[in-house]
C-alpha cells in the first residue's frame, strides 16, 4: 500500500493527545452532596508518577479514530503492476526550441543542458529522437540512429546540440510538434508491433508569440503524452519593434503617401506585459545622436515616428534601446528600389506632345512609381539594335514599314511583349510575318453613325488582369468611333490567337497571340481620340500597367520580408545572392532563396543591377510573455502536468504521480476508511456513555 | 397469600401523602386477610395465683370451685394504643438516589403507620425533629385527626443537623402518657449518647420502635468518580476517591448499623432496618407481625396492669 499524500501521515502524531489526556487525570472538580461524611475518610490525590491509564478501551478507540483520520487524508492506494507505467521501451522525442527568442541570455545553453540530461537519463531500452525547431524542425538524432548506436547516444546528441545555435526564425510550435508526432508514427508503422508509450518533451521558452494553429486540428495518438519544459527568462523587460502598416492601403491622399511610404519612418513599438521598463529610444544606426524617445507602459504598443531619412541614405537600420533583450530591437529598412522597364514606341518623337497622337497619352501614362520606373524610348525603326534591353514594344500599324519582322519575332520569342496598334487598315509586310496564323485580313470597319462598345472581355487573361477586379470592369463609358475588322484563318503552325475583347458587333478588339515565350497583342482600335475614348478614360492606366505586369514588371508594394520568407527574385536571372553575414547563398533547386537571417540580402542580377531586400525578425517572436498552459490544453495537447521548470527532474516522476492519483481515485480506499472512522466514533460514544457515573439527587 | 408489593419509586410518584398511605395500607389489609393477628380485642390473657391485695372481683370462681385454689383471671389491656410517630427531618434525610429522598420515604412510612393504626382505633400523633423538636401533634383518635397528621407530615423540611438525643429528651417531657413511640430516622449521629436517651424513653415505659432508613447509595456506596463529597448537614467537604474509600466506608457503615441494632436489642426496643428501595408494605408487615408477637408478651403485662 502506498500513500498519495504521505505528509498527512504526520497527523497520526496527534495520537499522543488522547494518551496525554487519559494520563492527565485532572483532579475532579465535581461536587457530590452526600447525607453524612461520618463513615468516609478523605482520599489522597494521586501523585503524578502513579498516574495510570484507565479506560484502555476508550483510549484505544480514540487513538484508532485519529490514526484512521490521518490515514484517510493521506489517501492510500494499492499499486497494481498493470497500472504502473511501463519501465522499458518508452520512446522519447526531445524537441529543443532554437527560435530567435532563445538568444536571450543563457537560455539556449540551459535548454541544451536540459535536453542532454533527458537523453542521458533515458534507459538503454528506450528509444530517443532529438530535434531542434523554430519555424520548422530539424532532426538531430533519429530513432534509426538511436537504434544503431545506443551506447553513443548521449555523446552523439550532445555533440550535435553543441553545433546548433538559435537562429532568427519565429516559433511554429504546432508545426514542430506535429512533425515530431509523425516521427513516432512512422516508427510505429515500421515496427509493426504494439505501439510504445511515447513522450514528447518540448524544451522551449514557450513564448506567447509561438504559433499553435496546427494543433487545433491535430489528432493525437493515444500512447503519446507531451511534456513541456519551460526555460524561464531572467526577466521580461522586452520592447519589440516592427515597421508600421504602410498607409498606401488605407490612405489615398497623395501627400500622405509621400510622407509615410517614402520615408518608412513609422514603427510600431510594443512592450511586453510583464516588463518593468517603460522608457525607450529609437534611432537610425547611422545617426546615433538623433534619438526619438518615448514612454511605453508594460503590455501596450504604439506607433512612433522616427527621424526622417533621405531616400538617398541607402539601407537603414532602426535601433531600439531601453530593454534587456536586443534580439528583436532592430528594424531593417531597404530603400525604395524601383525596377527599370524599358519600353519602346515606333514613331516620331515629336508627336510626344501632340494631343492627337497615341504617343502623347502613352508617355503620360508611364509615370514612375516606388517600385517601377518605366522608360519610354521612341524609335524610328524597330530592329535588333533598338530592341536591346527592351521589355515592351508598341508598334502603330502606320509605322509597320519600319519594323524588321525577323528581329522582332526573335525578340518576342525570347519573352518580349509587342503591342501592335491598328491605327489604320493598311496592309504591311511585317504584321503578317509576325502573325502566327496565315491569311490575316484587315479591313476598315464599316462607317456608321453609332459608336462601338466593348462587348466581351476576358478578364481572366494575364494581359487584362487589372479588370479582374469588378470595380474596374465597367467599360461602358469607353466608346470606340473607329476600329478595324480583322479576320484570320486557322491555318499555320503557331498557337491559335485568342480574342481577349470584342466589340458589341462581335469584331475582335484585342487579340493575343503567343510567339515563343513572348506575346503579340493586337489592338484593332487605337487609344488616341481619333479612334476611341480609351486613352481619356480611367481604364487606360490599369490597362497599360496590366501589360507591364504581364511582362513581369508588376507595380507592387515593396514586399516586407521576415526570416523564413523566400526572396522575391522576379524573372531576372540571378547571378548571386549575398546574405547579411556576407556569405553567398546558393539558391535551392527550384531557384528560390529562403531567408535565414535578419539584415539586408543583396541580389545581383545578370544585368549587373543589385537589389537589396530587408529581412526582419517575425513580429510574433518579440512577444516573449510566457504562454499559458491553458492555451496548450485548449489546443488539445495531451499534456502531462503543468509546463515544468527546467530544474525539475525528468517527467517520469510526474507521470507516476498522475498515475497514482488516477489509481487512488478509482480505488477510493479513503471512503472505506471514513466509514471505519465513523464506526469507531460511534463505538467510542457508546463506550464513553456507558462509563458515565451514577447521578444522584 | 403474599402481599402485593408496590415499588417505592412508583409509590413516591403519587403526590398526595394520604393517598400513598392508603395504597400501602389497603395492600396490607389484603395481604393480612385471615391473619391470626387480626385485631386486639378484649380477651382472656392468662391466670395467675391470687395474692392478698388483689381485687377479689377478678377471682375465677369456676376454677376455684374445681380446684379449690384462687386464680386471678387476667384480660388483655382494653386501652387503645397511643402511638407517637417521631420523624427525622434533618438535612441528611434529603439525600436519595432512587428518584426520591429518604425524607419522602419517611413521611410516607409515617403516613402509612398513622393510617393503619387509626383504622384500628388507636390514637396516633406525630412529632418532627431535626436539631430539636420542631412540631408536635399529640396522639388522638378523632375524626379529622388523620388529616392533621398528614398535613404535618407534608410540611416542608426546615431542619439542618440531627440531634437525636436532644430531641428525645425534649420528647420525654412532652409525652406524659405511656405509649408506643415510632422513631423514623437515618440515625446519622453518634450512637453512644443516643443509647442513654432511648434508654430513658424505655424507662418511662414507652414502647420504642426504631425505623432505620438507609438509601441504596449509602448502603452500597455506588459512586465511581472521585469528587468532593459535601456533608448535607454540616456543609463540610472532603475529597473522596470511591475506589479507595469504598471499602472503609462499607466497613464503618456496617459497624454503625450493627451498633444501632445491638443498642436497640439491649434496650428492648424494636428495630426495623428500612432500605428506601424496599417496598413499604414489607416494612409495615414486619412491624405488624412484630407487634403481634410482642402483643402476646404484653397481654400478661397489660393484665397485670
Amino acid at each position: 500500500m502506498t500513500w498519495l499524500f504521505p505528509l498527512y501521515l504526520l497527523g497520526a502524531g496527534a495520537v499522543i493527545a488522547p494518551i496525554l489526556l487519559h494520563l492527565r487525570r485532572r483532579p475532579p472538580q465535581d461536587r457530590v452532596e452526600f447525607s453524612s461524611l461520618m463513615f468516609l475518610d478523605a482520599s489522597e490525590r494521586l501523585p503524578v508518577r502513579n498516574r495510570r491509564i484507565e479506560n484502555w478501551l476508550l483510549l484505544a478507540l480514540r487513538c484508532l479514530a485519529i490514526l484512521l483520520l490521518a490515514g484517510m487524508f493521506a489517501r492510500p492506494w494499492w499499486s497494481s503492476a498493470s497500472a504502473m507505467p511501463k519501465a522499458d521501451g518508452s520512446r522519447w522525442i526531445v524537441l529543443v526550441d532554437s527560435s530567435a527568442s532563445m538568444r536571450r541570455g543563457d537560455m539556449w545553453d540551459r535548454a541544451v543542458a536540459v535536453a542532454r540530461k533527458i537523453v542521458a537519463d533515458a534507459a538503454a531500452v528506450d528509444q530517443v529522437a532529438v530535434g531542434v525547431f523554430d519555424r520548422s524542425v530539424q532532426m538531430l538524432w533519429s530513432f534509426d540512429e538511436d537504434q544503431r548506436a545506443v551506447s553513443a547516444r548521449a555523446a552523439g546528441v550532445s555533440q550535435r546540440l553543441t553545433a546548433v545555435k538559435p537562429g532568427w526564425s519565429g516559433t511554429k510550435l504546432g508545426t514542430a510538434m506535429m512533425e515530431a508526432v509523425s516521427w513516432a508514427g512512422a516508427r510505429d508503422s515500421l515496427a509493426g508491433g504494439g505501439k510504445r508509450a511515447t513522450r514528447l518533451v518540448v524544451i522551449s521558452d514557450l513564448q506567447e508569440g509561438a504559433s499553435l494553429e496546427e494543433l487545433s486540428t491535430a489528432v493525437w495518438p493515444r500512447e503519446l503524452t507531451v511534456e513541456f519544459r519551460r526555460i524561464e527568462a531572467p526577466d521580461l523587460n522586452n520592447f519589440s519593434v516592427q515597421l508600421a502598416a504602410t498607409v498606401d492601403e488605407n490612405v489615398d491622399d497623395e501627400a500622405a503617401t509621400k510622407v509615410v511610404l517614402k520615408r518608412g519612418d513609422r514603427v510600431r513599438v510594443s512592450n511586453a506585459r510583464g516588463s518593468s521598463v517603460t522608457d525607450l529610444a529609437l534611432h537610425w544606426q547611422s545617426r546615433p545622436n538623433e534619438l526619438s524617445q518615448g514612454y511605453l507602459p508594460a503590455g501596450t504598443s504604439r506607433v512612433m515616428a522616427v527621424a526622417a531619412r533621405a531616400e538617398t541614405d541607402g539601407p537603414g537600420v532602426l535601433v531600439l534601446s531601453g530593454d534587456t533583450w536586443d534580439f528583436d530591437n532592430r528594424v531593417f529598412v531597404a530603400p525604395p528600389q524601383p525596377l527599370n522597364v524599358r519600353l519602346t514606341y515606333v514613331g516620331e518623337a515629336k508627336t510626344r506632345d501632340e494631343a492627337a497622337s497615341p504617343l502623347f497619352f502613352l508617355s503620360r501614362v508611364l509615370q514612375p512609381t516606388p517600385s517601377l520606373t518605366p522608360e519610354l524610348i521612341v524609335t524610328e525603326s524597330l530592329d535588333a539594335s533598338s530592341l536591346a534591353g527592351v521589355q515592351v514594344a508598341f508598334v502603330p500599324n502606320s509605322s509597320a514599314a519600319k519594323v524588321n519582322a525577323a528581329d522582332v519575332k526573335a525578340w518576342i520569342s525570347k519573352g518580349g511583349l509587342l503591342v501592335w496598334v491598328m491605327d489604320d487598315a493598311k496592309s504591311s509586310a511585317a504584321f503578317p510575318a509576325l502573325w502566327p496564323r496565315g491569311d490575316v485580313v484587315l479591313t476598315e470597319a464599316a462607317e456608321s453613325d453609332d459608336y462601338r462598345l466593348l462587348g466581351e472581355l476576358n478578364a481572366q487573361h494575364p494581359l487584362l488582369h487589372p479588370f479582374d477586379d469588378a470595380r474596374l470592369r465597367d467599360l461602358t463609358k469607353v466608346r470606340f468611333w473607329h476600329h478595324r475588322a480583322m479576320k484570320w484563318s486557322d491555318k499555320g503552325e503557331g498557337s491559335a490567337p485568342e480574342v481577349l475583347a470584342s466589340f458589341d458587333n462581335q469584331d475582335p478588339a484585342m487579340v493575343a497571340a503567343s510567339i515563343g515565350n513572348g506575346t503579340l497583342l493586337v489592338l484593332t482600335a487605337g487609344w488616341h481620340p481619333r479612334d476611341s475614348q480609351l486613352a481619356l478614360s480611367t481604364k487606360f492606366v490599369p490597362l497599360v500597367f496590366g501589360w507591364l505586369e504581364a511582362a513581369g514588371y508588376a507595380h507592387q508594394e515593396q514586399q516586407r520580408l521576415v526570416v523564413g520568407d523566400a526572396l522575391p527574385l522576379g524573372k531576372t536571372a540571378v547571378t548571386a545572392v549575398v546574405a547579411p553575414d556576407g556569405a553567398t547563398v546558393v539558391p535551392a533547386a527550384d531557384g528560390s532563396v529562403v531567408t535565414e537571417q535578419i539584415g539586408f540580402y543583396k541580389v545581383r542580377s545578370a544585368d549587373g543591377a543589385e537589389h537589396v531586400h530587408a529581412v526582419n525578425l517575425p513580429p510574433e517572436e518579440g512577444r516573449v510573455m510566457p504562454l499559458e498552459d491553458a492555451r496548450l490544453r485548449d489546443a488539445g495537447v495531451p499534456m502531462v502536468g503543468a509546463a515544468a521548470q527546467e530544474s525539475l527532474p525528468v517527467g517520469a516522476e510526474e507521470s507516476q504521480r498522475l498515475a497514482a492519483t488516477e489509481q487512488e481515485a478509482q480505488q477510493r480506499v479513503w471512503w472505506w476508511i471514513l466509514i471505519g472512522l465513523l464506526a469507531v466514533l460511534v463505538a467510542e460514544t457508546w463506550v464513553a456513555g456507558r462509563r458515565t457515573p451514577v447521578t444522584t439527587t | 397469600m403474599a402481599p402485593l408489593l408496590t415499588d417505592p419509586a412508583a409509590l413516591m410518584r403519587i403526590r398526595s401523602l394520604e393517598l400513598r398511605a392508603k395504597v400501602v395500607v389497603e395492600g396490607m389489609w389484603r395481604g393480612l386477610h385471615r391473619s391470626p393477628y387480626h385485631g386486639f380485642s378484649v380477651e382472656f390473657s392468662e391466670y395467675r395465683s391470687y395474692v392478698p391485695g388483689d381485687d377479689p372481683r377478678y377471682i375465677d370462681w369456676k376454677v376455684a370451685g374445681r380446684s379449690d385454689r384462687y386464680y386471678i383471671k387476667k384480660f388483655e389491656d382494653e386501652t387503645n394504643l397511643r402511638c407517637q410517630l417521631v420523624v427525622d427531618q434533618s438535612k441528611s434525610m434529603q439525600f436519595g438516589s432512587g428518584g426520591f429522598s429518604k425524607a419522602e420515604y419517611a413521611a410516607t412510612l409515617a403516613a402509612t403507620l398513622c393510617s393503619f393504626l387509626m383504622k384500628q382505633g388507636d390514637a396516633v400523633g406525630v412529632t418532627t425533629f431535626a436539631e430539636g423538636v420542631q412540631d408536635h401533634v399529640p396522639a388522638r383518635n378523632r375524626p379529622g385527626h388523620l388529616r392533621r397528621v398528614m398535613m404535618e407530615l407534608e410540611k416542608p423540611m426546615r431542619g439542618s443537623g440531627t440531634s437525636l438525643e436532644m430531641s428525645i429528651s425534649q420528647m420525654a417531657g412532652l409525652l406524659r402518657k405511656r405509649g408506643m413511640i415510632c422513631v423514623i430516622t437515618d440515625v446519622l449521629a453518634p450512637v453512644d449518647r443516643l443509647e442513654a436517651q432511648l434508654g430513658l424513653l424505655g424507662a418511662v415505659g414507652h414502647d420504642v420502635v426504631l425505623f432505620h432508613l438507609q438509601d441504596r447509595a449509602e448502603i452500597d456506596f455506588t459512586f465511581e468518580k472521585a469528587a468532593h463529597f459535601r456533608d448535607a448537614e454540616t456543609g463540610r467537604e472532603i475529597f473522596v476517591d470511591p475506589a479507595s474509600a469504598k471499602e472503609n466506608y462499607l466497613k464503618n457503615m456496617a459497624a454503625h448499623q450493627a451498633l444501632v441494632k445491638n443498642t436497640c436489642e439491649r434496650l428492648g426496643m424494636e428495630y426495623h432496618w428500612c432500605p428506601t428501595d424496599r417496598p413499604l408494605e414489607l416494612a409495615l408487615y414486619e412491624f405488624v407481625s412484630n407487634r403481634a408477637k410482642q402483643g402476646v408478651r404484653q397481654r400478661g403485662k397489660g393484665a397485670a396492669a
